[in-house]
């Protein structure tokens, strides 16, 4: 089964992708924020990293950075935020969604 | 200071006027008081003024205008100036004494041209990140609403139906609380806003908002202590200040450590609201009156707090001219504010 890591800290938000991905075949793992989604990296090894882009203690754009300093895990940002999707195109290489399911 | 009126006619005060601002439809009308000025008479006799030191009213700045050449730009801005008070007065009106005058207002209504720009350029600056910090705040709600909508209508794990619509109702009440929280912040931010001010106790409209809070404070196991001292305040508005009051006590109550004090003490203008808890960082502290700042991540992940409560709390306080604040003390945090005599 392919193994999703999800970085999102918005509990609802969180809950719903969750139960969406899960529904739909893969193993969703989660965390509330940037540090504790570092950690379970460093021993879990996963075929997709979806991540949120503001987050308490470590936000999406240094994750990623650092994930990508270890690794070439496919990495998607999921944001509601205009300004953030901007901020994304500086990240070649890198794909964004909006927050919504489908 | 005199004015120009004592020294001039209405006609001759239109004339000059006409000859700065051709342009009659003229928007801004500016009480402004000239301070210093500096210069000299050119070889033709014309006056160039090489500094100005002048006030905007309204504004707490104080410009300093140099280069006389700089007046030549005046001419044909669409600018009215209400009066002119100057610090010399003129002993003899003369024709050169009405020509410096104009001189003097043209580099005047540079000056106030520059103010009103930045002025303008300022509040649009606000407006756009108040604008932007209310996008983003209403759209994870509206992100939430729409993946629970979607999560039902797919049929995504049958037996959560009813949670995924508790989660549109929570987020949809989320939605209506920010929407108000922003309602009564723009209110409040109007510097004309009326107060309707009263004199009312502060510790009976204290007691009254405390009591709210009882039932919570009860199951957190906290300890509510008052410390009454000879306190004194004059009137002030009871529905505004009532909402300050609430919302200090209801971050009081969510930041205080299960088990912990909470201190209400009642001073001689106004009222400090102490909660034993986490200290607010530094940086946290700097922006917490801003509308929808929402900076430490711990205090936002225990309040899910909609960022609006204190900036309406400041909003009040500052139509009331009051003096607040918060301070990092042992143990905990006081919010604080005292009201003006």
């Amino acid at each position: 089964m392919k193994r999703i890591l999800l970085a999102e800290d918005n509990a609802h938000l969180r809950e719903l992708v969750q139960d969406y991905l899960s529904a739909n075949g893969f193993e969703v793992d989660v965390e509330a924020n940037g540090i504790a989604a570092w950690q379970a990296i460093q021993t879990q090894d996963y075929q997709l990293v979806l991540l949120d882009v503001m987050m308490p203690g470590m936000d999406g754009f240094e994750l990623c950075r650092k994930i990508r300093e270890q690794e070439n895990v496919p990495i998607l940002f999921l944001t509601a935020r205009v300004q953030e999707e901007d901020q994304l195109y500086g990240y070649q290489g890198m794909m964004k969604i909006t927050k919504k399911l489908k | 200071m005199m004015f120009l009126e004592d020294y001039f006619s209405e006609q001759e005060i239109e004339d000059c006027l006409a000859w700065i601002v051709p342009n009659e439809q003229c928007g801004i009308r500016r009480k402004f008081i000239i301070r210093d000025i500096a210069g000299y008479y050119n070889e033709d006799g014309r006056f160039i003024p090489v500094k100005v030191i002048f006030e905007v009213e309204g504004s707490d700045q104080r410009f300093i205008l140099e280069g006389g050449e700089a007046a030549g730009y005046a001419f044909g801005m669409h600018i009215d100036t209400e009066y002119l008070i100057l610090r010399t007065s003129f002993y003899k009106p003369t024709v050169k004494s009405i020509r410096l005058l104009c001189q003097l207002m043209a580099i005047v209504l540079i000056g106030i041209y520059l103010y009103m720009q930045k002025k303008e350029r300022k509040i649009k600056e606000m407006r756009d990140t108040f604008l932007n910090a209310i996008a983003h705040e209403m759209k994870t709600p509206s992100a939430v609403i729409q993946n629970s909508v979607e999560c039902v209508q797919a049929g995504i794990h049958p037996e959560k139906q009813e949670h995924y619509l508790d989660m549109i109702v929570q987020e949809a009440s989320h939605m209506n609380e920010l929407l108000n929280g922003m309602l009564v912040y723009t209110r409040a931010s109007d510097a004309v806003y009326k107060l309707n001010k009263e004199s009312y106790p502060l510790e009976k409209l204290a007691e009254q908002v405390c009591s709210h809070y009882s039932v919570i404070m009860e199951q957190k196991g906290i300890t509510l202590q008052w410390v009454k001292q000879d306190h004194k305040v004059a009137s002030y508005d009871v529905r505004l200040i009532g909402m300050v009051l609430d919302n200090f006590v209801s971050n009081a109550v969510k930041f205080c450590y299960q088990g912990g004090n909470i201190c209400i003490y009642l001073e001689k203008r106004g009222i400090r609201i102490f909660n034993e808890g986490d200290g607010i960082s530094e940086e946290c502290a700097k922006h917490i009156w801003e509308p929808l700042y929402k900076g430490d991540a711990s205090r936002t992940a225990v309040s899910g707090s909609s960022g609006m409560g204190l900036a309406i709390s400041a909003a009040i306080l500052d139509l009331h001219k009051a003096e607040y604040g918060m301070t990092n003390v042992p143990g905990g945090v006081e919010f604080y504010f005292y009201l003006n005599e």
